[in-house]
């Protein structure tokens, strides 16, 4: 794991290609994407870009658990040139920082 | 408008402009917290100024509810029992935001008030910040990036580019500098393992990332003075 967040990071460097943060992070591509998954889950981030609707739970599926929605899939090389998919910090996650 | 009216409204005008003066640096500070290092000059944004200014007229207001004889709570938190105006205007304007962001303005440990307000505007000021940050690395990186390419390999873009940041944060705090050691870390580890080629997909995306963590933790002072670089 990293010594520091994925919030850490979104919240010091602010808007970010997917694939320029899966570099940063010491995780490999599926776990930094299933952090992301679980932090947008939590409204803690969002999402643009083409890949963005690859982020949202699948409908069909009901999972209990926030953060664990089943959703689709990437492969590797996709996360790795996702230069055109941008992970934002939420206006949720600036007012936890302000409220601390 | 009589002679008796001018230190009143030099004094609410005193307390304005230095409540408007302590919320802009408040605001650096704790966005300095959260961004590490404020990449744009904070005085300069729309959402910064606004909320210095919405801060301000509350310490205006709030000026004419003194008199210096601390007879009432906001004079006592406000005026310090200055009867001057002038000095009194002052005293307002450094003190407000404490009012402003007091306990008061928060029940069972949730911001309400005004201190829900002026977190709500740091949110703004921030947003703005970052949406602006993000437009000036991406126009930076694609203006600079085919010069960065064209470096290789003699100076190597990825030696100076690390060794600019290195420099530059060794003045920083120990966090910070570890916070950035590891991100350089884990993005040299990604080092493409192919031959050089500046067409190469996977040599951009690194440069990129490169060029993109120097500019958000090291600014562009990085590549000042580079060859090609604007």
């Amino acid at each position: 794991m990293s010594s520091f967040s994925v919030v850490d990071l979104l919240q010091s460097s602010g808007p970010i290609a997917l694939n320029e943060l899966v570099m940063r992070l010491s995780e490999g591509p599926q776990e930094a994407v299933a952090a992301i998954k679980i932090l947008q889950s939590e409204g803690m981030v969002s999402i643009s870009g083409p890949l963005a609707k690859k982020f949202l739970p699948l409908k069909s599926v009901q999972e209990p658990t926030a953060g664990a929605a089943a959703s689709e899939a990437f492969t590797d090389d996709e996360i790795m040139r996702a230069s055109d998919t941008v992970i934002a910090p939420s206006r949720a996650s600036l007012g936890r920082m302000f409220s601390r | 408008m009589s002679a008796v009216d001018i230190p009143i409204l030099s004094g609410a005008a005193l307390a304005l402009l230095f409540a408007a003066f302590t919320v802009l640096y408040d605001c650096h500070v704790s966005i300095q917290d959260i961004l590490k290092r404020v990449p744009l000059p904070i005085y300069r944004e729309r959402p910064a100024i606004a909320v210095a200014l919405a801060c301000g007229l509350v310490a205006a207001v709030a000026f004419f509810f003194t008199n210096g004889r601390g007879d009432s709570l906001v004079d006592s938190v406000l005026s310090l029992k200055q009867t001057n105006p002038y000095l009194r205007g002052l005293s307002v304007g450094l003190m407000v935001l404490v009012l402003i962001r007091s306990k008061l303005s928060n029940f069972e440990g949730a911001a309400i008030g005004g201190e829900w307000a002026y977190n709500k505007g740091r949110e703004w000021v921030v947003e703005s910040l970052n949406t602006k940050w993000w437009a000036f690395k991406t126009a930076y990186c694609n203006r600079n990036l085919p010069s960065a390419l064209a470096s290789f390999p003699d100076p190597a873009f990825e030696t100076q580019v690390l060794a600019g940041i290195q420099a530059i944060i060794q003045v920083k705090p120990q966090l910070y500098q570890v916070f950035v050691q590891s991100q350089i870390t884990n993005v040299v580890k990604s080092r493409p393992s192919i031959p050089f080629d500046p067409a190469s997909v996977q040599w951009e995306i690194y440069y990129r990332t490169l060029m993109n963590l120097a500019l958000d933790y090291a600014g562009d002072a990085v590549f000042s003075g580079w060859k090609n670089f604007s």
